[in-house]
């Protein structure tokens, strides 16, 4: 709730998520963008403006300005806008939307995000993303699973843990994307599987990794009253909090965190109200294995230090008892990381889990969840908390 | 930046880099803190490659750093080796 009126989500839509050679970036926003006013039962004519999310078009496709190829795709002027924050993009392009609805009451917006990634070599595609780190950083040869390497080297380290207990995070990831049809990696994995998957940056196994994916998400937002009302299948959005940090994690203070994540945690959740343990259904951004401990640590479902322990015994996967399931759409690790509408689709998923829409995902009981979005090692962060 | 000791802080083997590193794949990175308290990151080409480990003294060198095209200007910066 903002003042005295609602911003909920009215509609969802993913395309299939994966390596999809015969789609291009557009026919992926279209297909999104169409299928959910389909679904939505909505007008394009409703629609007040558009928040686009994408990374690499401008890298990869010398492509940018992709605002303007979406008015040619719908036949419209209305405003639309770009969002850049590396794989932080899609959490942004919400929190932008959100921002656009607080100042625009009665307005209904679409949050649309695509990436396509898989018609490149892994290194042309490595170089792209690089791009979201510093130069120093660039300079050394590493790489983003490189950087999430360091990180995981130091909180193995500080905390007495083995690869297994980070591992375990993939297990459970892939476990709930074997039940996502739209997911890159419909299959589950061992920790054997995990701990023996060939090196990309030690300690990190190519199972430790999420993959390069094609893919576009959208969801439709509104402070249209009259809207919130008609809607079958509606969830509020109680806040959505971003946070900065330096490019270059050597310029931080700890590196057994993430700074940003803390600091839109805090601020969403005062925002939004609520407990840490009113949270029973999150999305938290496991671009590695590591990163998800280090996001429950940093969010404060887990006190620092625990997350190897308690990954271990899998209390976060569905079907068992923990207070909390996380990435139950699989996570960027098992549906796929295609940047741009990462932090949309994990949005979307909440949506989907608090409308009893998850199907065989869905996790009971749920009055409230939360979606975790970094960009870069950190530098960037989105946290948005929802209810009904 | 040259001949200044540290200590390692966290470090990796990359396996899978961009192109301008493809060469010389796989390469040890390391994080390190200089003993003046400043953080650095930078390829390791000491003789420890597999018994790197948190805790190990280092010192820095000048080393030819990546190649993009074999006509462009040579790059170099700091790169590190065993402390002695």
């Amino acid at each position: 709730m903002y003042g005295n009126y609602m911003i909920s989500i009215l509609g969802y839509y993913s395309t299939q998520f994966g390596e999809l050679w015969e789609r291009s970036l557009f026919d992926l926003v279209k297909e999104s963008i169409d299928s959910l006013l389909k679904e939505s039962k909505i007008e394009k004519k409703e629609i007040d403006a558009i928040f686009f999310s994408n990374m690499m078009s401008g890298i990869l496709e010398n492509n940018l300005h992709g605002s303007s190829k979406i008015a040619q795709l719908l036949n419209t002027h209305i405003p639309i806008f770009r969002s850049e924050a590396a794989c932080a993009s899609g959490g942004m392009a919400v929190y932008l939307a959100v921002q656009y609805l607080k100042a625009n009451p009665g307005k209904t917006v679409i949050v649309v995000g695509a990436e396509k990634m898989t018609d490149f070599s892994p290194e042309e595609a490595v170089e792209g993303l690089m791009a979201a780190a510093s130069g120093e950083e660039q300079e050394a040869g590493l790489t983003f699973p490189g950087l999430y390497a360091l990180l995981a080297q130091i909180y193995l380290n500080s905390y007495h843990y083995k690869h297994e207990n980070i591992g375990a995070i993939s297990v459970k990831n892939h476990f709930h994307g074997f039940l996502n049809e739209k997911a890159h990696f419909k299959r589950k994995v061992t920790l054997k599987q995990v701990l023996s998957s060939p090196k990309i940056a030690s300690p990190l196994g190519v199972l430790d990794c999420s993959p390069i994916s094609d893919g576009a998400s959208a969801i439709i937002i509104t402070s249209n009253t009259k809207k919130i009302k008609q809607a079958k299948r509606t969830c509020s959005i109680l806040s959505s909090e971003i946070a900065s940090d330096s490019i270059s994690f050597m310029e931080r203070e700890r590196l057994d965190s993430l700074t940003s994540t803390v600091v839109a945690g805090n601020k969403a959740f005062k925002e939004a109200g609520i407990k840490r343990s009113d949270i029973r259904v999150a999305e938290l951004h496991d671009c590695f294995s590591i990163a998800e401990i280090l996001g429950m640590e940093d969010l404060g479902f887990w006190k620092k230090g625990e997350g190897g322990k308690r990954a271990l015994a899998y209390e976060t996967m569905l079907g068992n008892s923990g207070s909390i399931i996380v990435n139950t759409s699989g996570g960027l690790k098992a549906a796929g990381h295609p940047i741009g509408a990462t932090g949309i689709k994990q949005v979307g998923e909440i949506f989907l889990q608090l409308t009893h829409q998850a199907d065989k995902r869905q996790v009971h009981d749920v009055y409230y969840g939360l979606a975790h979005n970094v960009g870069g090692s950190g530098g960037t962060a989105v946290v948005t908390i929802l209810g009904i | 930046m040259l001949g200044k000791k540290g200590v390692v802080l966290s470090w990796t083997i990359i396996y899978t880099p961009s192109n301008d590193f493809k060469k010389s794949a796989p390469y040890p990175v390391l994080l390190a803190q200089l003993d003046s308290g400043e953080k650095v990151v930078g390829q390791y080409v000491g003789t420890l490659y597999n018994d790197l480990k948190i805790g190990m003294r280092i010192r820095t060198i000048l080393r030819k750093t990546r190649i993009t095209h074999n006509e462009d200007i040579i790059s170099y910066g700091i790169k590190f080796t065993n402390e002695i």
